[in-house]
């Protein structure tokens, strides 16, 4: 059961949120919110519900190592020193991401280079691992801190399964989500956060299966001829792919703001415009910002303060790490470390040449970022390194006659221009949540346009796609 | 009040949105090929092209000026016509126009003849009796190839199988071989001006295909075996107390072609197969093999043909059981072998 899915647009949402509504309405707040713990619970189960003692565990677990964190002073006589208990519960939450969604990847290399024959594991990775992983890794550091004020646990089980970011985010972060879960102006029916959420929903759900899903066609077929494609197709597949990943992508996490606001928590946004960034440290601050904030609170703040002095080198040092960590986080393989190195140099570079006082044109600067984008992308989706190769080095391939319109689906051609359009410059989702006005009339032709093409996919034998970051 | 308006009219905005959509994007349905004719009851669009998609193909179809299928080569008024007539399989609406059977079949023979396509989804002798009539200049005919899948066309025959197609369609009933009368299409009314009004927008598709999908869902819940995708129902035609009617109904018709053929002198020749011969049960095959020898009509069983080109090729597409262009090309050259062209 997915976002975009008859299913949960039509039955699973509305039971939720009736009930919900009605349990706030009578005043049981503990109840209403156990009700969202166990919706999300079972919102979850519903793909694999062997992993819901894993995801269960994972709570209970961390909540009991931050209340020791929390509460340390008071345990006199403690075995064990309180930066041992949080290393501990770093240690035990980032073994689980390994054992799941690294270990294979290790012994297979470690099969090549030591001729070895050990055995995969071969497990499917657990859904939304590594989100309900870094969410629970920063409470704990910050209950090393001291900075954890809410402790309630119902309040903790509902950060980390609330189910409209729980499989692909937005990353949250405690302390904006739970004081919303106390909140009593939160559970008071919020009519215009009710049909603001309806449409920022309907955006996101037009973009998933109006938008990516069409991009998903060309982009698949172009990827499965990565052989054959000539210099313009291989630009229309990478581009494709592009604002594929952007739509879908984009489209979930406002699905998810969506649905939050419906039932009156706001979460935090993710993109806000990348394609008009016109550097590529620009776009990490555009592109999956919540993620970007976490590794810059969790990850690069902490590491830069390890060095004795802080100095350009240093950080440029501690950026390449990070960005790399970034890459990996996203799957254990080739192509994501690969993806990480080339976005960690681009980085380091632009810092560099700012700090050097280099400018750009900003067209120039727009169209470098969007190319670099475009081509990493490509080696982001590819299913191997040749493929994504195959596909680059065709991009860049003029000879032949491949400079040739015919193969192209035209299309394709103008879905990318409208959307190119689009990207640069319609508002954004941010936009119109800010201001608090949408369109409430064109909302609902969005909804019901996107319902008739869901029904689609269910009549002719098409698998309704999944969101593309349901894999990492 | 003002709130159900908003909810009809972003309702209604939104039903033309998807006809775009579904117009201007991968996921187009086509629509429908057919349009009501007087005659036949349904008969192909004239001049028109379209797409049909399954999740297996997307083939753009032609229709001529006359809505047969299009030719992939110059009509030649000084040549006489070899006419292809038969169902679905000689439509072949899904298969590429320059592989579809009377462009293959032109090419194997060299562009001695015209060679045209009068195939019609959903009809079997009887129609194909009347669109000869009607449709076809018999004057100018030197061949007729009629394509008979015994198990189908009996089936079609069957007055409780008229309304199968959906379209109204012309029916013959054969008192004897000699004696029939025409029973017409209903009129172009109301409804199937709306009908053909509609065909004309992706969305009266989508909406069939959702009624179909959502009955078959409904009673796949009471008939387990029905099955939602995939798995079809049993369609075999099954021997039953109509099977003397229709018979009739399938010799009277080949007995009034054979008389046109004589009249108009033309070369009659029958391609057919029968289900059942792969199934053990030879009777079908020899009932008509002895009609069709009482008659004289020359004639070819292609069943050990298709059965040893299956052992090479799949003789259709992965999501349906329409000839695919292999197969289109193969029968063409395998008729040369065996018909006198």
């Amino acid at each position: 059961m997915i976002f975009s899915s008859l299913e949960f647009i039509l039955i699973f949402f509305p039971i939720v949120f009736l009930t919900y509504l009605i349990l706030n309405k009578l005043k049981l707040t503990t109840l209403s919110k156990t009700w969202l713990v166990l919706s999300s619970l079972f919102f979850y189960s519903y793909w694999n519900i062997n992993y819901l003692p894993l995801i269960l565990s994972s709570i209970l677990i961390n909540f009991a190592i931050s209340k020791v964190l929390t509460e340390y002073e008071n345990y006199r006589g403690m075995l064990f020193s309180k930066k041992l208990i949080l290393a501990i519960g770093i240690v035990f939450n980032l073994s689980l991401l390994g054992y799941f969604k690294y270990m294979d990847f290790f012994i297979t290399n470690f099969n090549i280079i030591s001729g070895s024959n050990i055995e995969l594991f071969n497990y499917a990775l657990p859904l939304a691992i590594s989100f309900f992983t870094l969410q629970q890794i920063a409470f704990i550091v910050d209950s090393y801190e001291n900075l954890v004020k809410e402790r309630n646990f119902i309040n903790y089980s509902l950060f980390v399964t609330f189910f409209p970011q729980l499989i692909a985010g937005p990353i949250v972060h405690h302390k904006d989500m739970m004081p919303q879960f106390d909140s009593l102006k939160k559970k008071v029916f919020d009519q215009s956060n009710l049909k603001l959420g309806f449409c920022v929903f309907s955006i996101g759900l037009f973009k998933k299966v109006i938008l990516a899903d069409t991009f998903a066609v060309w982009s698949d077929n172009g990827f499965s001829a990565s052989d054959t494609l000539t210099f313009l197709q291989a630009w229309t597949t990478s581009i494709s792919y592009t604002f594929q990943l952007y739509f879908d992508f984009s489209g979930y996490t406002d699905m998810a703001i969506g649905l939050a606001l419906m039932l009156n928590i706001s979460i935090p946004h993710n993109f806000n415009s990348p394609f008009q960034a016109t550097s590529i440290i620009d776009f990490w601050k555009r592109w999956h910002m919540t993620l970007t904030n976490f590794i810059a609170s969790y990850i690069y703040t902490p590491l830069l303060m390890s060095f004795k002095k802080i100095t350009l080198f240093n950080a440029m040092i501690t950026t390449f790490i990070t960005m790399q960590i970034a890459g990996i986080w996203h799957g254990a393989e080739w192509k994501y470390i690969l993806f990480g190195t080339l976005h960690s140099s681009a980085l380091v570079l632009n810092h560099l040449s700012k700090s050097y006082g280099f400018s750009m044109n900003k067209f120039l600067g727009w169209l470098i970022t969007f190319i670099f984008v475009t081509i990493t992308f490509t080696i982001f989706r590819g299913e191997d390194l040749y493929q994504s190769f195959t596909i680059i080095s065709a991009m860049f391939d003029l000879s032949k006659s491949s400079v040739n319109i015919r193969g192209i689906e035209p299309l394709n051609f103008v879905y990318i221009i409208i959307s190119l359009a689009f990207v640069l410059y319609a508002k954004n989702t941010l936009n119109y949540i800010k201001i608090k006005k949408f369109n409430f009339t064109f909302a609902l032709f969005l909804f019901f346009i996107s319902l008739l093409q869901l029904n689609s996919f269910l009549i002719s034998d098409d698998n309704i796609s999944k969101f593309i970051y349901f894999n990492f | 009040m003002k709130n159900i308006t908003i909810l009809i009219f972003a309702g209604l905005v939104s039903i033309f949105g998807f006809e775009l959509f579904l117009r201007f994007s991968p996921f187009s349905y086509g629509i429908t090929p057919m349009t009501y004719d007087k005659d036949i009851g349904m008969w192909h669009k004239k001049a028109f092209s379209n797409n049909v998609i399954k999740s297996c193909y997307k083939t753009k179809y032609f229709f001529d000026q006359e809505g047969r299928i299009r030719n992939n080569y110059q009509y030649d008024n000084s040549k006489k016509n070899v006419i292809l007539m038969g169902d679905s399989n000689i439509e072949a609406l899904m298969v590429r126009n320059e592989n579809v059977i009377h462009n293959s079949l032109y090419n194997e023979i060299g562009g001695k003849y015209n060679v045209l396509n009068y195939g019609l989804s959903g009809t079997g002798p009887t129609q194909h009796l009347e669109i000869l009539n009607k449709k076809v200049n018999l004057e100018e005919v030197v061949y007729l190839i009629h394509f008979v899948f015994l198990e189908n066309d009996l089936s079609d025959g069957n007055p409780k199988n008229f309304d199968g197609t959906n379209r109204p369609k012309v029916h013959l009933k054969f008192k004897d071989l000699d004696n029939y009368q025409i029973i017409k299409p209903k009129k172009y009314d109301a409804h199937e001006k709306l009908r053909d009004f509609l065909g004309n927008f992706e969305i009266y598709v989508y909406l069939k295909k959702t009624y179909y999908y959502y009955d078959r869902l409904f009673r796949s819940f009471n008939k387990p075996n029905i099955g939602i995708k995939g798995v079809e129902p049993d369609n075999t035609y099954k021997k039953n107390s109509d099977d003397k009617y229709q018979w009739q109904q399938l010799k009277g018709s080949i007995y009034q072609i054979n008389k046109l053929s004589q009249k108009h002198k033309f070369q009659y020749d029958i391609v057919f197969l029968s289900d059942s011969e792969n199934k053990g049960d030879t009777e079908y095959k020899q009932k008509f093999k002895q009609f069709l020898l009482d008659q004289n009509i020359n004639n070819v069983n292609i069943l050990r043909f298709l059965n040893e080109l299956k052992t090479t090729h799949e003789l259709g597409f992965e999501c349906d059981t329409h000839w695919n262009d292999n197969t289109h090309r193969r029968v063409a050259k395998y008729l040369i072998s065996e018909l006198d062209l």
